[in-house]
């Protein structure tokens, strides 16, 4: 295949649909693996899981996958910006939304590098955290009764959500699958994931 | 105003005429920095059109001599040729749906209102003078593969290939591009991406576009990205502004020939 397919506009927003929905994909692994924490035997089976998950020997092939997979969704995203900001050095004085932009189209930039540096603080506190006075479910536990870090987990859980709505039918439509299906579908999902992970440390720090 | 409105004020002996403030984008030339300029307009008939608003606000500007009148593109004044082409209180050819600038009637504005005049902004389209874009971008992606080479040494026998009615339309939808550039004014990242899928989709799916299929689709997107066109991350713009409402579901067939004409090698 030629290699112009990866530096042309078309190929680099197929890379970013499809890197996009791969990063989707695994949101939607680790929710499902998180639900745990709500089971309320005292993180048991979190734990059980997170052992299980920590001794499966594809667990690192699969984070490298997915270190590549983000990588380069953020090296796209940052090259598509650059070329886009090029591409219109003088602004309009009036702007007018008539078709689909919403807040979270034109903010995805914006909302993704909020996610990017989430993500960051979210391995170190949790991947890499200090788990030496107990298990993984204490860690989580002892971290969401910080309310300045609980307050972050959820509003960037918001920004996440916020990222997702315009990405998974955005996506689609990028890969030639447009229907009205596909974008509630996409609403359903994104209202999921995010309250989702915002609910679990909420649960965790003040409900429970 | 309805017309009823309106021969109750003539009976009344009041006019019907609207005024405004237009705030324009005044530009000498291709280095000139530019800037916003108002001028208060009187007696505009809510039944002219926008070109001839700015026909009339041009005389003005004439008769006083100070200023040079305003530069704008315009030819057919029917909604057919794609000359004209004006971002309005910030959206591309105004407040009218599947309408370019010169099918806009000065009714559709509110009396006393302020009406905003920008040309085109893309860097792929500079702007010449005051609202006059160089659209030339255009035209060389046509040049790289917006056609199709056809024998024309002798007639054709009729009927010799057959069209259905559906392929007939579907093209036909997409062929309706005017190329005035609206998609590229209102998409955030002036993407050209619905004007080259509307031209290479009514070329690829008939069967004389066939023998260039691939190396059009590689050549047009290939020129589209040379010209500094942007991305497209749709937000649907372009489609709810285009004169001729073409569909973004070209996009998605631009995307998928790319990705074919890759596949096959081209």
């Amino acid at each position: 295949m030629p290699s112009k397919l990866f530096s042309s506009p078309i190929g680099k927003k197929m890379g970013m649909a499809l890197t996009g929905l791969i990063l989707y994909g695994f949101l939607i692994g680790h929710l499902l693996g998180n639900l745990l924490l709500l089971k309320g035997d005292g993180g048991q089976a979190f734990n059980a899981y997170a052992e299980f998950l920590i001794n499966h020997p594809l667990l690192i092939p699969a984070e490298l996958f997915l270190v590549v997979v983000f990588l380069l969704h953020v090296y796209l995203a940052i090259s598509v910006t650059r070329e886009n900001r090029r591409a219109r050095p003088v602004g309009y004085q009036a702007t007018q939304s008539v078709g689909g932009r919403n807040f979270a189209s034109y903010t995805m930039i914006y909302s993704g590098i909020i996610v990017l540096v989430f993500l960051v603080l979210h391995l170190k506190t949790f991947k890499y955290g200090d788990k030496a006075e107990g298990t993984l479910y204490d860690l989580v536990s002892a971290t969401f009764q910080q309310t300045g870090y609980l307050v972050w987990y959820v509003i960037a859980m918001l920004v996440l959500g916020v990222h997702l709505w315009h990405a998974f039918q955005s996506a689609f439509q990028t890969l030639s699958v447009r229907s009205d299906k596909i974008r509630s579908l996409g609403l359903i999902l994104c209202l999921i994931l995010a309250l989702g992970f915002g609910f679990l440390p909420v649960y965790l720090g003040i409900l429970k | 105003m309805t017309e009823e409105q309106s021969r109750r004020k003539r009976d009344a002996g009041q006019s019907d005429c609207l005024s405004f403030t237009i705030s324009i984008w005044r530009q000498q030339g291709l280095n000139d920095k530019g800037q916003m300029v108002s001028y208060p307009l009187k007696r505009v008939r809510p039944e002219m059109s926008f070109l001839e608003m700015l026909d009339v606000l041009n005389g003005e500007l004439e008769r006083k001599g100070e200023e040079l009148p305003i530069s704008f593109d315009s030819d057919c004044r029917e909604g057919i040729c794609g000359m004209c082409g004006l971002v309005i209180n910030g959206v591309a050819h105004g407040p009218g749906h599947g309408t370019t600038t010169c099918q806009l009637y000065m009714r559709s504005f509110a009396d006393g209102s302020t009406i905003t005049i920008e040309p085109w902004r893309a860097a792929a389209f500079p702007v010449i003078k005051d609202l006059v874009v160089d659209r030339s971008a255009f035209d060389r992606i046509i040049q790289a593969g917006g056609y199709a080479s056809i024998n024309s040494g002798s007639a054709p026998d009729a009927n010799s290939m057959l069209i259905s009615q559906e392929l007939a339309s579907e093209a036909f939808d997409a062929a309706a591009c005017i190329g005035c550039g609206a998609c590229v004014a209102s998409c955030k990242n002036a993407s050209a991406m619905l004007f080259v899928s509307a031209k290479v989709k009514h070329l690829n799916i008939l069967p004389q576009g066939q023998p260039e299929r691939h190396k059009r689709t590689v050549a047009m997107v290939e020129a589209m990205q040379q010209e500094g066109f942007g991305n497209c991350t749709n937000e649907y713009e372009c489609e709810a502004v285009c004169p001729k409402e073409i569909a973004v579901e070209h996009i998605s067939f631009l995307n998928r020939e790319y990705l074919k004409a890759k596949v096959a090698g081209k």
